[in-house]
């Protein structure tokens, strides 16, 4: 079971390493919507000229950022759970509990990631398109985005293994810790590293 | 049928939420369950589908662009100054610091899509200034919390815009219509903290008054900040952009900014787009997942039988409106304050317009004004215990040792100034509706009822 527990855990952290370049990329991604928004603004007021496509692609960029961000948004515990009840329990409840969440995110998953695929290949069967003015072919699109959810699947699904091994293995507290909701203080300390502010203020003196 | 529908489905959602799981998937789950149930239309093959139009939304867009906008500020070290720029012009009123505490997170609000990213950033800065003895620490502990939450009602505001897309109303009107509301709760915030201070001199010491030649040095530190909430509101009271194409010149704008005050480097800026990735993947998975729930609900017809029964019961609409205050107030201590909002509005705003569009007489109903009123019952949420963000945030960056019911304590003024507002909107919805009239004409969109 040990050799296992670690060929699961080995995986999952690659996959969260992964997690986190499509992580930066979305952010990215994201960057460049808005300086192409910024610059469709500009050319629009001052050159009387518009690309027509300003929705459609953004459109298109907030569909792939979105996607792409969200395993890594697992791994950084940020989807949102009520946890008041939870966090109350003994570890070994929690523990459960957390095995629960994640069984009902990998079924859901499941369902979403068959589906956007099934509508990925039928879209390179139809050459289904966007129905506006620029009429962009859909079946890329919805494929980088499917890549997305399905690699959020798979993070949700090797979390759920290691969530049973640990479990079989009576690892209680190493599991509520480990896939537990965030910590306010984990967010608290998180969002003060990111900031500078602190860092500012000593320069400033 | 319908009250098995509404059974089924308040108690799985109950037993989902209450049970820790992810409150998208617990939405997700719920919709697929009550099509396998109850609806003979096998929607959830269509899951992909129905995803892809949320998913894609160009008003959404705006969200991520928002928080990028506010991560670049965070890391760009502005706030500290803009702080004590605010402190100079404001501290010689009774109350001292605390007035630059509510106009600082104004000000930030309004650059600032995000409740608990104005609570941190102001918080950090303004907290060491308070370490010398004197002031009233829970008071002031109290305006910081409540002080950030501005952030989603002084626009932009990620809550307005979730709430536009979930009742399809304009987020530009929503914006100019947060505006005013802001401003009047950011006064009367400060209104409290001047009258409470000269009624009992002993909550805050008496602050040096700085020359004018101190606060038109500090004019200066103000700019930057100014010109980006001209750059983004003002092009949209302005009809120059649409509220994400403002989005869009605001992470530009605060680029410029973090590239002149020379704080930019790689890891600043993959920093913040990871930071972005975060906030951006946990929002559209909770929204793309309500619009899934949105449009399985209403297919099964769930808000309009609720609102013919509560007609039917003869429930006038004022006392259904109270109820659903009291709900949100409720629910807003154990639920995450979007969260709550995305959640519940899909049910519960058809079920409001229902009502009124039966009763016109009672009430004139505008979306915009309900919206405002939502998002100052998510700021209550955020900042009533148990589950308060900015209780913890704050609690969080306080500099001296402590029990957190010193925050708790401390915001409750603030609390009843959010609720006398909201009361004051109800009576007076003008106060939302004239400035965004004034800039885009009365009501285009024929959807004021009443």
């Amino acid at each position: 079971m040990d050799t296992v527990s670690k060929y699961v855990i080995a995986t999952r952290e690659f996959v969260c390493r992964s997690a986190t370049y499509m992580g930066t990329l979305s952010g990215i991604m994201l960057f460049l919507g808005s300086f192409f928004v910024t610059s469709e603004v500009i050319t629009r007021k001052y050159f009387g000229f518009t690309s027509k496509g300003t929705d459609d692609i953004s459109g298109i960029i907030l569909a792939w950022a979105s996607s792409w961000a969200m395993a890594y948004a697992l791994y950084k515990k940020g989807h949102v759970r009520v946890d008041v009840i939870l966090v109350k329990l003994p570890y070994k409840m929690q523990g459960i509990m957390n095995l629960v969440a994640l069984l009902a995110l990998n079924f859901l998953l499941a369902l979403v990631v068959l589906s956007m695929w099934e509508l990925t290949f039928a879209a390179f069967k139809t050459g289904e398109v966007r129905p506006s003015a620029l009429r962009i072919p859909l079946d890329w699109p919805y494929a980088v985005w499917a890549i997305g959810y399905t690699v959020f699947w798979f993070l949700a699904f090797l979390m759920l293994i290691e969530g049973i091994i640990d479990v079989i293995m009576r690892r209680f507290s190493t599991l509520a810790f480990k896939f537990g909701p965030s910590s306010i203080e984990a967010e608290i300390q998180e969002a003060m590293e990111s900031s500078t502010v602190l860092k500012s203020n000593k320069v400033l003196e | 049928m319908v009250s098995t529908i509404l059974g089924t489905a308040f108690g799985l959602l109950l037993i989902f939420l209450a049970s820790g799981m992810y409150i998208a998937a617990a939405l997700g789950l719920l919709g697929l369950s009550l099509d396998l149930l109850f609806d003979d239309r096998p929607l959830w093959k269509y899951t992909a589908d129905m995803m892809w139009w949320p998913s894609t939304n160009f008003v959404l867009f705006a969200v991520p662009l928002y928080v990028l906008m506010g991560e670049l500020l965070l890391r760009s070290g502005l706030t500290d100054r803009l702080y004590q720029a605010l402190a100079k012009w404001l501290s010689f009123l009774p109350g001292g610091l605390m007035h630059s505490n509510i106009a600082a997170c104004s000000v930030f609000a309004a650059v600032s899509g995000s409740s608990v990213a104005t609570a941190i950033t102001i918080g950090t800065v303004a907290l060491p200034s308070f370490e010398r003895q004197g002031y009233n620490e829970r008071l002031v502990l109290g305006s910081l919390a409540a002080g950030g939450t501005l952030g989603i009602l002084i626009p932009p505001s990620i809550g307005l815009i979730i709430y536009a897309l979930i009742t399809d109303t304009s987020v530009g009107r929503l914006f100019i219509g947060g505006v005013v509301p802001g401003l009047s709760l950011a006064g009367m915030f400060m209104l409290f903290i001047g009258v409470s201070s000269i009624l009992n001199p002993g909550i805050a010491p008496k602050e040096a008054t700085s020359t004018w030649g101190e606060r038109l040095n500090a004019l200066p530190h103000l700019v930057p900040t100014g010109s980006l909430i001209l750059l983004v509101m003002g092009s949209i009271y302005f009809g120059f952009a649409t509220p994400t194409e403002a989005a869009a010149l605001g992470v530009v704008g605060s680029l410029i900014l973090a590239i002149l005050t020379r704080r930019v480097s790689r890891n600043m800026l993959l920093d913040g787009a990871r930071a972005t990735a975060n906030t951006t993947g946990l929002v559209m998975l909770i929204v793309v997942f309500a619009q899934l729930f949105q449009f399985m609900v209403g297919s099964l017809g769930v808000p309009r039988a609720i609102s013919e029964w509560l007609i039917q019961l003869g429930v006038p609409p004022m006392v259904s409106l109270l109820f659903i205050i009291i709900f949100y107030i409720i629910l807003g201590m154990f639920m995450d304050a979007l969260s709550m909002v995305i959640t519940t509005l899909p049910v519960i705003f058809p079920v409001v317009v229902e009502l009124f569009a039966q009763n016109p007489e009672v009430l004139a109903f505008d979306p915009v004004t309900f919206g405002v009123i939502v998002v100052l019952l998510m700021e209550a949420g955020l900042i009533t215990p148990p589950v308060g963000v900015n209780l913890y945030v704050i609690q969080g960056i306080r500099t001296t040792k402590g029990p957190m019911i010193d925050v708790a304590i401390g915001v409750v003024p603030f609390f009843i100034m959010m609720m006398i507002l909201v009361g004051v909107l109800i009576a007076f919805p003008n106060m939302v509706l004239w400035l965004p009239d004034l800039a885009f004409g009365a009501s285009v969109e024929g959807v004021r009822y009443g």
